[in-house]
């Protein structure tokens, strides 16, 4: 096949994929909003899925968050102080921290946390038969096992981030009077960073967050239950599942960032 | 109990039309041109030439596999008629023995054997306990066991099964070797618990490689098949499609 047939084949082959993965969350995202197809099973799943993708990655995810509020929040009191630009100091931070680092950060814990898990327990499961078991117990794989999950992840990853967001502001604001720096009084730097941040900020967050959850779900679980019965597929789904997640995330994380400056 | 007093709202549970499919890859044989109908009280006692022989049989009847020739129905439909959403819902009134592959792994015995029902139906959870509980009993185990699959005893995941394929009343039990390894008493209590089942009109489909599997012909029609190669022989001529009505099957 010539150069330009195998390029557009790939081309195809993405595309399609792509497609699937919007068909799946589309399709997620219709049926999460039909109360009867919450039954009790179901919402333990979704209670299970936040408890170890939000809940248990709190610890983590607020160690990071400190870390980059020490370095990024604290840094850029000093450097703009220096340059006797303090005022910035709000509207500068919600450009790093609240538009790109928090989300990004966030988004790759649970990519790395979760994702991997989730396609990794999904195509162990398709291995053993559990999925065929529960598709002839008539528990519809889609609405039990990934229905809950990609909701789950979704909105774990908006609250961690919101989670994060506030502990590394908190700790480089905190870090800064400890370590002697002129940070000024509370009030005036929480006033320049909500003073900072405008109805787009929060439109980027939810987009950036929410989007890229559901996409990290949709593909660890599309990865996870594609295998075909071999365990050696395992560790394959879990790696395409990360691989496709992050280009996601970083695709959706740039028309975000470009559609909030237009 | 008489015929006739059976709640029934259904004349034909599941009904095989000259069915056939592959073996694939998935079964160590397949079936050719299959037919079979169940009303409700009627059980089909399929033997198998070793234990463990995995054929489609119940596959299809539970509408997981689609026949390459002929039509399944289930409670008067065929499968490839029904809406996902129907489909779903009308498997959660068939009730199985699975010969592998029973459990997710993720999930302990109880939670396994009471999530069909958790799913599919709004009773509550001690209504769906007191049931569970009462048909442990029955198979001789104590108590729900509350441990991964993995790690619980095979006899006790055998009736385990049996638990959770029986409650809440099938319309149709699908049996693939139940049995296996089982001792007499245990035996006596499945048959005993696959009666009262048929006495409610649950009709059976019972895949084994013993021969010696009695069932009273009180609560409905038992047929006897044997599977040789990809064949059906049934032992009974009025078993073939099209001549099983409730009219026939009191004859």
């Amino acid at each position: 096949m010539s150069f330009v047939g195998t390029l557009g084949e790939q081309t195809q082959n993405a595309l399609q994929r792509e497609r699937h993965v919007a068909a799946v969350a589309a399709t997620v995202m219709a049926v999460s909003c039909r109360p009867a197809y919450w039954s009790r099973p179901i919402r333990n799943v979704l209670a299970r899925q936040i408890l170890f993708t939000g809940l248990d990655a709190v610890r983590f995810v607020g160690m990071i968050a400190i870390l980059v509020g020490l370095s990024v929040v604290l840094q850029t009191q000093v450097w703009l102080a220096k340059f006797g630009q303090s005022a910035l100091i709000g509207p500068l931070l919600v450009a790093v921290i609240v538009r790109e680092a928090g989300p990004l950060l966030v988004n790759f814990v649970i990519i790395g946390r979760s994702g991997t898990a989730i396609s990794s327990e999904l195509s162990t499961m398709r291995v053993a038969g559990e999925i065929r078991l529960l598709d002839g117990m008539g528990l519809d794989p889609l609405i039990y096992l990934v229905m809950p999950r990609v909701i789950g992840v979704a909105l774990s990853v908006f609250c961690l981030t919101i989670l994060f967001i506030l502990l590394s502001f908190v700790s480089g604001y905190v870090g800064g009077l400890l370590l002697g720096l002129n940070v000024g009084v509370p009030s005036v730097f929480v006033d320049s960073v909500f003073a900072a941040i405008r109805p787009a900020d929060v439109l980027n967050v939810m987009a950036k967050t929410f989007i890229p959850g559901l996409l990290t779900g949709t593909i660890c679980c599309i990865e996870g239950m594609s295998v075909r019965g071999a365990m050696t597929e395992v560790p394959q789904a879990a790696t395409r599942g990360v691989v496709r997640s992050v280009a996601a995330m970083f695709i959706v994380s740039a028309i975000v960032s470009i559609l909030t400056y237009l | 109990m008489d015929f006739e007093i059976k709640p029934k709202e259904w004349d034909e549970i599941v009904k095989l039309e000259c069915v056939s499919l592959d073996a694939g890859e998935r079964y160590a044989t397949g079936l050719t041109e299959v037919d079979l109908c169940l009303a409700g009280g009627d059980a089909a006692i399929v033997t198998v030439s070793r234990a463990g022989l995995t054929t489609p049989l119940a596959d299809l009847c539970c509408g997981l596999e689609a026949p390459e020739t002929g039509m399944v129905h289930f409670l008067d439909q065929p499968w490839d008629a029904k809406s996902h959403r129907q489909a779903a819902r009308d498997r959660g009134c068939i009730g199985r023995v699975w010969p592998n592959a029973a459990w997710v792994g993720n999930l302990d015995i109880d939670e396994n054997i009471l999530l069909p029902q958790c799913h599919h139906t709004g009773r509550s959870d001690s209504e769906l306990q007191e049931e569970s509980q009462m048909l442990a009993r029955s198979f001789g185990l104590e108590d729900l066991p509350h441990t991964r699959p993995a790690w619980t005893p095979e006899d006790i995941r055998r009736k385990s099964q049996w638990v959770r394929a029986f409650m809440g009343t099938p319309h149709l039990l699908l049996l693939e070797y139940p049995d296996d390894d089982a001792n007499d008493a245990d035996r006596t209590c499945l048959v005993e618990a696959v009666e009262q089942a048929r006495m409610r009109g649950t009709a059976v489909i019972w895949i084994t490689a013993r021969r010696d599997i009695a069932l009273g012909d009180q609560f409905g029609t038992v047929y006897r098949a044997e599977l040789t190669g990809s064949s059906l022989i049934w032992n009974t001529q009025k078993n073939r499609i099209g001549t099983i009505t409730k009219e026939n099957a009191r004859e």
